[in-house]
């Protein structure tokens, strides 16, 4: 009980904006001692935080199982092998006071990782200035390490690379790393078999095995032979029969893993626990986990339990980038038969399994490179949690209580991830959206808030879907909405070559050549100098960004080919319906999925490309000569002729001159550098424009730009968002540029930026400010915007102090991220953002 | 341009350009070379009082 001093307290706090004090006071007891139990294993700056360790582990198990398999074997066999060994042989624990159990590593400290896929991680942890692995361990490490270089999934796709493509991916010029480099993907669970339980898919596995093998023997009413041989259909069944019992490993392993942690808490409970009460939770942890291992669950606990166990068994097999899901949606028929029709459980304790689910969620990562410990920096993910929407088969809103109880769960938690993204429409009920402006509010910089009725057109325009279908949506990743159902949930990240766009305006201006590399890094398109025309510039433009786009295209499916034919996924494949009913796996099953090419620092070069139309070729006040003599020289001794490229229409301020051009430039890049391309499942992709921190990285990257911006500035931090300063006419400017862009057919999505001042967005008239300025947005049929809602004061008094703020966040762009993790420059870019006033 | 850390005076170019996050301003960070602390200092102004020097010398 709250005591009325408590509630008084707290109420200050709140009025004082010290939401984190706030939380701090409202959370229980249980979930304060489990947050300060947590290890985050984000980076700060691009450092793991002292104490977070790799776990080596995974190296000496899928050493030991490679070192000594049968040469004849499938590989998939192998593969699957492999992971059950990890699950049979991985230390387990279960933290004090927890009731959501699993983990991936072997201890609460530790980041798991294998060996199998990028030597160029490998490597990169095992020689990192800070010691990632104890100093007892290294000499081994390093043994395998020399022996898996040649073997690792990189080595493989590398041997189909040229020269060029193998330098494009590792020097980051036009992409941030490819597949085989960052070892990592995303899958999309196919949500209904998912949730069926691993008893039910072994089940659905063993009558595939009879089917197959049945069918190779010819057996019907006589026995074997009752039917002849179609050898050209029925051989194949021999590799299916391999994949499927490879599958099947997999799935018994899982069960294994699962019935470990209810051993464990049963041996807690009867030979180590006191206190009588952990004793019953500790029975329930044991309870839940041996029905789940087979069986689909039945309560609230047991559905939060089975997908947080979904989720991390599927990070033992691969780095996995994301956290994909829909988690009102998905427990919402548990969450009405517990806490509504039967009263099993109180609400106030969903809301505490909830936040505690968060937690568990947030201490996980992946092994990254230093390269993306720092475009993710601060973050550990993007784990964006979809939530809102609509119920796919009536459209009608879907959010509920359990949509309220996860946004207040995450003030309570006050964690950088999960991050959450809200699917906005029409019909959501007024009190979800008053908790959504509430997260918001805390400065929790989420839920980013999703248009879901254009993003369902987006998805049925583009890639054909049902209405049924595309209303299953949730994020791949930071941004793109990926489908749920047997037939659409993707696999694997399409977006995974991240690709940096704005260097295509530098190859543009200097034939190919790149300044900062000092490379023929694009194609040859002609000296600028001759192009007499606005028009043969814009042409030349548009064909280095089809040669960036391509190049990575090509990369990401050659990457898709090898994984299918020689590093297969096993586990995950077992996770989708249609790979069981075909045996085969699933990069090579072909999902109906919508593909996207994840773009970076994507606007500085439109702002660009109206300042070289307007001055240039309409006002003539400069020569190409003359400007790409300022752009060597980084406009060192051309501050002044700067400031006339700064001074042009810029994006953002519902300009129709700058505006124009920008919105054919969109539309062009669609159907030239896009739509002629065609993947393995047959789509063509969209790109779609977002940041996370790479507008940060590539500040270096990049030379100086026509926009004004100079080598070594962060580029434009959304995905159409205006540049930092740059929107001077206030929102409803910006969201009417924005809302020029064609959000359905141009592109997969586009990341938008906004920060909303805290003092005019204060009790209940900063409520009603704030709806009407989502009504605009929505009118406009703008398909994102996230804000951050912290004044400059708190930040500047945040980078003079830090040891004093540490629970402040705010919203990076696709990730919210402590304050104080982030590096100087990119906390300096987040308070350069124009505060709007609405 | 003198750096505000150490005293050392030379040129805006021996100062190693930073960044800026005001990119409609002239307002940006450089780099001292000689204790390599970060000065902040408008780039118009100090191309112009440099220009005028060069000029006044000749």
């Amino acid at each position: 009980m709250v005591t009325k001093e408590e509630e008084k307290e707290m109420q200050g706090f709140l009025d004082k904006k010290q939401y984190w004090w706030w939380a701090d006071k409202a959370r229980t007891t249980r979930l304060s001692k489990l947050r300060s139990a947590v290890w985050f294993k984000g980076a700060r700056g691009s450092a793991y935080i002292p104490g977070v360790k790799i776990d080596p582990c995974g190296c000496k198990i899928y050493t030991d199982v490679f070192q000594s398999k049968d040469p004849v074997e499938p590989g998939a066999w192998t593969r699957a092998k492999a992971d059950a060994a990890v699950l049979d042989r991985i230390p387990i624990f279960v933290i004090d006071d927890a009731r959501i159990v699993g983990y991936c590593g072997a201890a609460p400290n530790v980041i798991f990782w294998i060996p199998y896929f990028a030597h160029a991680i490998n490597e990169d942890l095992y020689n990192d200035r800070s010691g990632l692995f104890e100093e007892k361990d290294r000499e081994w490490i390093k043994k395998d390490l020399d022996w898996w270089r040649p073997r690792t999934y990189q080595a493989a796709c590398e041997r189909i690379l040229t020269r060029k493509e193998k330098m494009e991916s590792a020097l980051a010029i036009i992409t941030l790393g490819q597949a085989h480099l960052n070892g990592f993907e995303t899958a999309v669970f196919d949500h209904e078999w998912a949730f069926k339980g691993y008893g039910h898919i072994i089940n659905a596995i063993d009558a595939k095995v009879k089917e197959a093998r049945d069918r190779l023997q010819g057996i019907g009413e006589l026995g074997p032979n009752t039917f002849p041989m179609n050898a050209p259909e029925d051989l194949p069944l021999i590799e299916k029969l391999d994949n499927l019992q490879a599958m099947k490993w997999t799935m018994e392993a899982s069960v294994r893993w699962i019935k470990r942690y209810s051993r464990l808490a049963k041996i807690l409970a009867e030979n180590f626990e006191t206190n009588p009460e952990r004793k019953i939770e500790l029975m329930r942890i044991h309870e839940t986990c041996a029905k789940i291992a087979t069986e689909p669950p039945e309560h609230i606990w047991e559905s939060i339990q089975h997908h947080h166990f979904l989720d991390i068994l599927k990070r033992y097999e691969c780095s996995e980038t994301a956290w994909p899901s829909r988690p009102d949606f998905y427990h919402w028929p548990f969450y009405k038969k517990d806490v509504i029709d039967e009263k099993n459980i109180a609400r106030d304790d969903v809301i505490d399994y909830i936040g505690e689910w968060q937690l568990r969620t947030f201490e996980t990562n992946r092994p990254w490179s230093r390269l993306y410990r720092e475009i993710m920096t601060g973050g550990s993910g993007p784990l964006v949690w979809t939530i809102g929407g609509v119920d796919p088969e009536t459209g009608e809103d879907a959010c509920s209580d359990l949509t309220d109880d996860i946004l207040t769960a995450a003030r309570l938690t006050r964690t950088s991830e999960p991050t959450y993204g809200f699917r906005w429409h029409s019909k959501a009920r007024p009190q979800t959206l008053r908790q959504v402006f509430e997260c918001i509010r805390h400065g929790l910089g989420y839920p980013s808030i999703r248009h879901d009725e254009i993003l369902i057109q987006n998805m049925m325009t583009n890639y054909g879907y049902s209405v049924e279908e595309a209303r299953t949506w949730v994020h791949a990743a930071c941004m793109s909405p990926a489908c749920t159902t047997k037939e659409t949930a993707q696999p694997i990240r399409y977006g995974n070559p991240t690709i940096v766009s704005s260097p295509a305006m530098s190859f543009a201006i200097f034939d190919g050549w790149d300044p900062v590399t000092k490379m023929q890094a694009g194609h040859h398109t002609g000296d600028v100098t001759t192009f007499d025309t606005w028009e043969k510039f814009y042409n030349a433009w548009i064909k280095q960004l089809q040669y960036i786009y391509w190049t990575l295209m090509r990369g990401l499916e050659k990457d898709r080919w090898i994984r299918m034919k020689q590093y297969p996924r096993v586990w995950i494949s077992a996770m989708y319906e249609r790979c069981v009913d075909a045996g085969l796996s699933c990069d090579e099953v072909k999902e109906h999925g919508n593909p996207w090419m994840t773009t970076s620092c994507h606007m500085d070069q439109f702002d660009g490309l109206v300042a070289v139309k307007k001055l240039i070729y309409d006002e003539k006040k400069y020569t190409w000569a003359q400007l790409r003599a300022m752009l060597l020289a980084n406009w060192e001794g051309y501050e002044r002729e700067r400031m006339d490229f700064i001074r042009v229409p810029k994006w953002g301020n519902d300009d129709s001159y700058c505006d124009d051009i920008i919105v054919k430039a969109h539309k062009d890049i669609n159907l030239q550098t896009q739509k002629p391309q065609t993947e393995w499942c047959g789509n063509s992709p969209l790109y779609l424009p977002e940041n996370v921190s790479v507008y940060v990285v590539c500040s270096t990257k990049i030379g100086a730009q026509p926009n004004g911006r100079r080598w070594g500035d962060t580029l434009y931090d959304g995905g159409c968002s205006p540049g930092a300063g740059l929107d001077k006419k206030g929102p409803t400017a910006v969201l009417r540029s924005v809302g020029k862009l064609d959000h359905v057919r141009d592109f997969k999505a586009t990341l938008l930026n906004q920060r909303l001042n805290p003092t005019q967005l204060a009790g209940e008239k900063g409520v009603q400010l704030f709806m009407g300025y989502m009504r605009a947005w929505h009118d406009l049929g703008i398909d994102h915007v996230q804000f951050n809602m912290v004044d400059n004061e708190t930040l500047r008094a945040a980078q003079k102090e830090p040891e004093k703020y540490p629970e402040l966040m705010v919203r990076v762009a696709g990730y919210s991220a402590h304050f104080v993790e982030l590096s100087r420059k990119c906390q300096d870019t987040i308070m350069a953002r124009t505060v709007q006033e609405i | 341009m003198k750096c505000q850390h150490c005293g050392y005076e030379g040129l805006k170019g021996t100062f190693r350009y930073l960044y800026s996050t005001t990119p409609d301003a002239p307002i940006a960070y450089r780099e001292c070379p000689k204790c390599f602390g970060w000065v902040q200092i408008d780039e118009l102004e100090e191309e112009e009082r440099e220009r005028k020097k060069v000029t006044a010398q000749k």
